[in-house]
Formats: structure tokens, C-alpha cells, sequence
């Protein structure tokens, strides 16, 4: 399973490659990073839909999170990738904002990566 | 026929012969030579007395009862009919003019040939327009035919007003051409009397102006009293300038005198009283004085009315009544004067020496006076007659001469006195405007240093009050800084919140790793342990990094909060920019979670470190982007579709310049409160939200950096702000 993560955030890279150490050993999961919003769409054309989950950030600059949902899931409808959306602002709005542009799920700043984990578990492939 | 028509007098004298009296036989001119008055002999006129004075011309002409004369003075008759012919036995027609010049009004009715009867009248009483024959002389022509006779009926009326009342005398008359020449030709004595009157009239205008002068710079009053004397004066010697001439009422000119002279008497007294002080010095010989004057007054107005009042002669009380007091008067003042003199020299001397003439004169007329009433009275009234005559002439003469002369004399020596008095008051004038002139100096010179006391008081009071603005303001603007860092807290949480979570995700993880190490090592599988052992490092490193983060966030907090004594040093101005702006939205984000706001960047990377107080800059464009981020937030609650709030930051370099610009797509600025936006206090948030310091603080910042802020804003489209900032 491929996995796009996209946060302005450079050093999540290094910390997500740690976390998932095992997995990405054992080749359950593969991750690819991007920088921002626009860098994920970019990264999207060019592997054809390859990335089946993406975990996007919402606060960068630049392109929010919350276009890039909207823009994922206006272009691509067949299989629609699951796309997460990490925030530290857990308030009412980015949440109901992400939902109406079809988020699969919504996580809070700091992540817990053993419930992040069992949410991988469950996406069904 | 002519001897029937000549019967007709005779028997109209024989009716009255019956009747009364025959008619007088005509007087007969029988020459015009003689030069002196004539007096008509007392068989040739007969007269009745009217006491009440209201007989008609035509009543005497039916009922006449005419006496023979009867020269008995009784002055309570005032009117008296007389009658009296002419015969002309020359050759030549006669002139003649009848004298009507002692008394009051003659009236004359001749006889024309032809039976109607001509009325002719004169008198000092009878205006100079109404007169016949010669006016001033007061004399009625009669002109006789060759050979003719002519019937005179004539009525003398005596008014005792102010002239000598001669007793009814009969019938003076002169011929014309006798009078014309000794009343116009050679009157000498008249015109003599027109030019001593007229000289001290314009001597009297002179000194009047002359004390005018005099009064109008020292205004003391004994100047006034003089002018007023003076003018008392001017009248009585107008009324005196030949006043027939003058009025066409004579009675006028003689009132003119009479107040002229009341004026004259008052006011030379007041002047004295005044001059000498004589209420304050002399109380008694004031008391004196005052009832010398009212006797003069009553005496004078006695003098004047009494003949007319008491119908008695009182002809020589005339002068004593007036002239007695007048003396007495005079003597008082002299007497005063010479109590003055003993202590105040030259003045009172000089006014003694005026006075003395006129009192010499008034002296010497008052013994003629009594000298006639006297002679008057011993001797029989027809003897003396012409005596007396004579001696009225010459002390009327004398009066006229002697009095002129003293008033003159008066006159210039009392305006010499007031002119030395004048010189006098203007040095002590002079003098006191010096003393005046010391005091006020003297006065602004104390006045100059109490002021320079208040300016000093008032300049500390000023410093103190300065003071307190200063540390006012200090107080401000370290609020003001107090409430910037409180909107940045929520951002500076949220900072700090980034690294501290990989501090803690890389630690954890590293955690994990040491495990993981310690059972690679168990396996004797080294090269993974050192696999590890580098991720490991790598961690460690992410650690401090993050750590070092997060304390470069509270640092910059610290320093934010610090008073401004910030020493510049050379800063990265796209770095601040950077810092702030996510300051700033986080710091918005926190604080209200339903804020969203686009914000863009476009930061110039050759830009040079310039040399800047990082915190003070700093607040500055913190300050301009929260005023973006609130200009976006508020036009985004219009809820205008397809609006996306965005802010931009960009940074650019031009010249020696380095600019700073911070745009919004908000509100705008309405033109009208553009020009206060950089003024202390000035908001437009609601009361609470904001000092209304940002943006004057962030001038002053900027000032004191040598650069600017300029403003550019469309209303409704969204606002600019550029900041520049040199560099060396």
C-alpha cells in the first residue's frame, strides 16, 4: 500500500520512515512525501494514482490541505483514493469543511502513530 | 369864503374857551440860527396828565381839558398830553425836530392842511424800525411852510426803567440841520465811545481766548471763573456799543446789561474765592463776601427796576444801591489779599493793584454822587437845573472814561496773574507727570519680576506635566506591546507545539531503537546495530534541532515583550517577515477557530542582513499583518460569494532600499479616515480590541530607522502598505 504524505513539515519524513520502520521493511507500506499541495498534485500525475492513501496536513502555505482534498476528489472519482486529514486545530469547522469535501477521516496534532496505525490496519485494500 | 373857513378854529376854540382853556399862542420862528436847544416857553404849550395813561388821541381832540402847564413832578403819572403851535414868520420853510430823546415814546399829531391829522413817534422805547425823524437821535421832524402855522398835539410817556426820569419839562427842540450836525457830524464823544468800547471789547475775546487756552491744559477752576467773568463783561460792553443801533427792541440791550453785569459781579467774586482759596483760608471774610454780593445783586436789580417798581424817583439811588456793596466788596477782597500777600508774594499784589483803580474810580464817583443828591436837594429844582445837567455830564464822562480805563487795566493784569499761575501748574503738572512716569517704571519693573516668577513656576509646572506624558506614553506603548505579544501567544503556543511533537515522536522512536539495537547486538548482527545507532544519531540530532526551535520561539517571545532598548544588529529581513506572518495567523487562528485566511509570499532572496532592531521591525510588520488578517477576516463575515480572504508578504529590493510590502485583499480604507490612521489613540475596532497605538508606534519605528510607511488602499478592494527601509 502506498501512502502520500504531504506536510510542509520537512522533517516528518525522517519521523514517519522511523515509525513505520518495520512496515516499510517488510514492504506492507510505502511512503512518498510531499512538501505542499501543490507538490502532492504534481506527485499524483505523475504516478498515476498510485498512492491509495494520502495524509495531508491542512495548515501550509501555499495550497491548504483542505483544496487539495477538494481537488483530489474532484479529478480523481475512480477508486477515489482515502485521503486523511491531520490538523492541529481540531475545531468544528475544518472538520465539517473536510467532511463536505469527502475526507475519509479526520486525526488531530500531535498524532498518535499506534491509533494511526490501526487505521491503516483497517482501510480495506 | 376863506374868512368862513378860517372861522371854524375860532369857533372851536371859543367852545373850549367856554369849555376849558383857550389854545397857547404859537410860538413864532422868526430865524433858524440859533444853535442850541430850545426850550418852548411855558405860556406857548398846555398839557393834561393821563394817570391812567389809556386817553386816545381822539378823546383829547373831542374833550380835551387842557391846562396850563403844571411842571409838578409826580412820578405816578406816566403819560401826559401836551399841546403847542408854530408860526413860521420866515420866508423859508422851517425845519425843525422836536426832542424826544429823554423819555420812553413821544407821539406827535400835526395837523395837515387839509384838516387829517399826521402821526409821527420816537423814544428809546419805541423800536429802531418804528422810529420817525432822526432814529438815533431821536429827534421828530416837522417841516413848517413859509409863513404857515401849525397845530402840534404831543404825548410823552415816561417808562422810569433804568432811565434818569426827568420830570416832565415841556417841549425841547432844535433845528434839524443844528442836530444832524451836533448828533452826527461832530459827535465826537460818540464815536469815541465806539472805539474805547469796541478796543476793550476785543481786549475782553482776547483774554477770554487766552484763558480758554489756559483752562483747557491745567482745568482749574478759578481759569473758568475768569472766562465767565470775562464774558459778563463782553455782554455789558455790548450792551453799552451803542445798543439802538444793535437791537431792534432797545429794551433788550438794557436786559443784556443787566445780566451782563450780574454775571460780571458773580463770577469775579467765585474767581476770588477760588484764587484765594478764601472758603478754606478766610471762612469769615467768605461769609462777608457772599452777603456783599447778594446785596450787590439786589442792590444792582433795585437800581434797575426800582423807578419802574416804586414809581418814586430813585434816581440817585441808582448808583448807591449797586455801588455801596460793590465798594465794600472790593475792599473785602483787598483786605483778604493783603492777609494773602503777607504769605504767597507776587499774585495776590499784582490782583490788589488791578483792583485798586477801578475802586479809586468807583471812590470818586460815589462822593460826586453824593455830592449831586446833596446839591439837589438844598437848592430849589429850577435854579440848579442846568448844574446838575452839567455835573450828570461829567460824571457820565467820567464814569464812561474812568471805568473803561480801570477795566483795562483790570483786565491785563488779571490775565498776566492767571497767565504766572498757568506757568505755575504746568511746571507742577510737568512735575507730577515725571513723579508718574518713576512710579510706572518702577511698576513694570516689579510687574517684569513677578512674571519671570510665574514663567519659571509655570515652565517647571510644564516640565512636570512633560514628565508625566513621557512616562504616559512609555506606560502606553509598553501596553501596547503587552497586547501585541497577548495576540501572538495562541500563534506562539502553536509554534512551539510543531517541534516539541517531534521532540517527542523522535524520542519515542528512538526509544523503540534501542531496543531494537540491543537485540541486533544480541544476534551479534553488528552492522545492523550501527545501522541503527545512526538513525539514532540522526534522531538525536532532530531532537536538539526541534528543542533549539521551540527556544528560539520563547526567546523571540521574550524578546518581543522586552522594552525597546533593542541594539540593532544585521537581520534577514525575509526570515522576520516569515516569523511574524505565522506569528500572526497562528496567533488569529487560535484565537478565533473560525478564522481562514489565504497568505502568500514572495520574499526577495538577495536580499542583503540589514543592520535593524530585529524585535522593533518586528512588531512592525506583525502589526501590519495583523491589521491585513483583520481587514480580510472582517470583509469575509459580509459573506460575499467567491471572496477568498488572502493576505500577501513580499520583500523586494530597490535602490538602497529594501522594501517591505504587506497587502491585503480586505475593506479597504475610507479615504476619509486615511489621513488619521498613523495618529495615536486612532481605531476603528470596537472599544477593548484595540489601543489605536499599532500603527503610531509602528511610525515612530520605522522613522527611527530612517525609512517610511506609505499607504495605498482602494475602498471595498483592499489596502497596501509599503514599508522602506535604507541600507548602508
Amino acid at each position: 500500500m502506498k501512502i502520500l504524505v504531504v506536510d510542509d513539515e520537512k522533517d516528518i519524513q525522517a519521523l514517519f520512515q522511523q515509525r513505520f520502520r518495520k512496515e516499510i521493511k517488510e514492504h506492507a507500506l510505502e511512503f512518498a512525501f510531499a512538501y505542499s499541495g501543490e507538490e502532492a498534485l504534481a506527485f499524483m500525475q505523475q504516478h498515476n494514482q498510485e498512492a491509495v492513501l494520502i495524509l495531508s496536513d491542512i495548515n501550509m502555505p501555499g495550497m491548504s490541505g483542505l483544496e487539495l482534498l477538494k481537488r483530489i476528489k474532484e479529478k480523481y472519482e475512480k477508486p477515489p483514493p482515502v485521503v486523511m486529514m491531520i490538523t492541529a486545530y481540531g475545531d468544528s469547522e475544518n472538520y465539517s469543511t473536510a467532511m463536505q469535501y469527502g475526507a475519509d477521516d479526520f486525526l488531530t496534532k500531535p498524532l498518535d502513530f499506534a491509533i494511526l496505525k490501526e487505521k491503516l490496519k483497517s482501510i480495506p485494500l | 369864503m376863506k374868512k368862513l373857513i378860517s372861522l371854524l378854529p375860532v369857533i372851536f376854540v371859543v367852545t373850549n374857551i367856554f369849555g376849558q382853556t383857550k389854545l397857547p399862542p404859537p410860538y413864532e420862528i422868526t430865524t433858524d440860527t440859533i444853535f442850541h436847544n430850545i426850550s418852548l416857553p411855558d405860556s406857548k404849550w398846555q398839557m393834561i396828565a393821563d394817570p391812567s395813561g389809556k386817553i386816545t388821541f381822539q378823546q383829547i381832540l373831542q374833550s380835551g381839558q387842557f391846562q396850563d402847564t403844571d411842571k409838578k413832578i409826580n412820578y405816578h403819572i406816566r403819560a401826559y398830553w401836551l399841546r403847542y403851535r408854530f408860526i413860521n414868520k420866515m420866508q423859508k420853510e422851517a425845519e425843525i425836530a422836536v426832542d424826544a430823546s429823554g423819555m420812553a415814546r413821544v407821539d406827535l399829531y400835526l395837523q395837515s392842511e387839509d384838516g387829517s391829522w399826521q402821526h409821527l413817534k420816537s423814544g428809546k422805547d419805541v423800536s429802531w424800525g418804528k422810529r420817525d425823524g432822526l432814529k438815533r437821535a431821536m429827534f421828530i421832524k416837522l417841516t413848517i411852510p413859509a409863513g404857515k402855522e401849525i397845530m402840534v398835539y404831543q404825548r410823552d410817556y415816561f417808562n422810569y426803567l433804568f432811565n434818569s426820569p426827568t420830570p416832565m419839562e415841556g417841549v425841547h427842540f432844535s433845528f434839524t440841520k443844528n442836530v444832524i450836525q451836533q448828533q452826527y457830524v461832530d459827535n465826537t464823544a460818540f464815536y469815541k465811545q465806539i472805539i474805547l468800547n469796541s478796543f476793550l471789547l476785543g481786549l475782553i475775546l482776547l483774554a477770554i481766548i487766552i484763558n480758554l487756552y489756559f483752562f483747557r491744559i491745567v482745568r482749574e477752576k478759578e481759569f473758568s471763573y475768569f472766562i465767565l467773568f470775562l464774558l459778563g463783561m463782553a455782554l455789558q460792553v455790548i450792551a453799552g456799543l451803542n445798543a439802538d443801533t444793535i437791537s431792534v427792541y432797545p429794551l433788550l440791550s438794557l436786559f443784556i446789561y443787566y445780566i451782563g453785569n450780574i454775571v460780571t459781579f458773580f463770577f469775579f467774586m467765585q474767581f476770588f474765592r477760588h484764587f484765594l482759596k478764601t472758603f478754606s483760608r478766610f471762612p469769615r471774610w467768605d461769609k462777608y463776601l457772599i452777603a456783599v454780593s447778594i446785596l450787590f445783586i439786589l442792590g444792582f436789580s433795585f437800581s434797575v427796576f426800582g423807578n419802574a417798581v416804586f414809581k418814586a424817583n430813585l434816581l440817585r439811588l441808582f448808583w448807591l444801591a449797586p455801588g455801596l456793596p460793590a465798594l465794600l466788596y472790593l475792599v473785602f477782597i483787598l483786605i483778604m489779599l493783603f492777609f494773602y500777600a503777607r504769605k504767597h508774594g507776587m499774585a495776590p499784589k499784582l490782583l490788589a493793584l488791578a483792583i485798586l483803580p477801578y475802586l479809586c474810580v468807583l471812590l470818586v464817583g460815589l462822593v460826586l454822587e453824593l455830592a449831586v443828591i446833596y446839591y439837589s436837594k438844598e437848592a430849589p429844582l429850577s435854579a440848579i437845573q442846568s448844574e446838575v445837567s452839567s455835573l450828570n455830564n461829567f460824571i457820565q464822562l467820567y464814569f464812561e472814561i474812568g471805568v473803561t480805563l480801570s477795566f483795562i487795566w483790570l483786565i491785563v493784569i488779571f490775565s498776566w496773574v492767571l497767565f504766572l499761575r498757568f506757568s505755575m501748574l504746568r511746571k507742577k503738572l510737568a512735575l507730577q507727570e515725571v513723579e508718574k512716569e518713576k512710579e510706572r517704571s518702577a511698576l513694570i519693573a516689579q510687574q517684569k519680576i513677578e512674571l519671570e516668577k510665574q514663567v519659571t513656576e509655570r515652565t517647571s509646572e510644564l516640565k512636570q506635566s512633560l514628565e508625566n506624558l513621557k512616562s504616559t506614553q512609555n506606560q502606553l506603548i509598553q501596553s501596547e506591546k503587552m497586547a501585541s505579544l497577548g495576540e501572538l501567544t495562541a500563534g506562539i503556543a502553536h509554534e512551539i507545539q510543531n517541534p516539541l511533537n517531534f521532540v517527542n515522536n523522535f524520542s519515542e522512536v528512538s526509544t523503540e531503537l534501542v531496543d531494537e539495537m540491543k537485540e541486533e547486538l544480541a544476534k551479534s548482527k553488528y552492522e545492523d546495530a550501527n545501522a541503527i545507532a545512526d538513525d539514532l544519531k540522526q534522531n538525536l540530532e532532530k531532537i536538539n534541532h526541534h528543542g533549539k526551535r521551540a527556544g528560539d520561539i520563547v526567546k523571540g517571545m521574550l524578546q518581543h515583550s522586552r522594552k525597546s532598548e533593542g541594539k540593532k544588529e544585521p537581520t534577514d529581513i525575509n526570515a522576520l517577515c516569515d516569523e511574524y506572518l505565522r506569528l500572526a495567523y497562528h496567533g488569529l487562528r487560535a484565537k478565533d477557530k473560525s478564522f481562514n485566511a489565504e497568505f502568500k509570499t514572495d520574499f526577495d532572496s538577495s536580499l542583503p542582513k540589514i543592520d535593524v532592531v530585529p524585535q522593533d521591525i518586528g512588531r512592525v510588520i506583525l502589526n501590519l499583518i495583523n491589521n491585513a488578517f483583520y481587514a480580510v477576516s472582517e470583509k469575509q463575515k459580509q459573506g460575499i460569494a467567491g471572496y477568498e480572504p488572502t493576505v500577501w508578504v513580499s520583500t523586494k529590493k530597490e535602490g538602497n532600499k529594501i522594501l517591505i510590502l504587506i497587502k491585503d485583499n480586505g475593506q479597504g480604507i475610507p479615504s476619509a479616515i486615511k489621513e488619521k490612521i498613523f495618529q495615536p489613540f486612532f481605531t476603528t475596532k470596537p472599544t477593548g480590541s484595540g489601543t489605536g497605538l499599532g500603527l503610531s508606534l509602528s511610525y515612530d519605528i520605522i522613522k527611527a530607522h530612517g525609512g517610511g510607511i506609505k499607504v495605498e488602499t482602494k475602498e471595498g478592494e483592499g489596502t497596501e502598505f509599503m514599508i522602506q527601509l535604507p541600507f548602508a
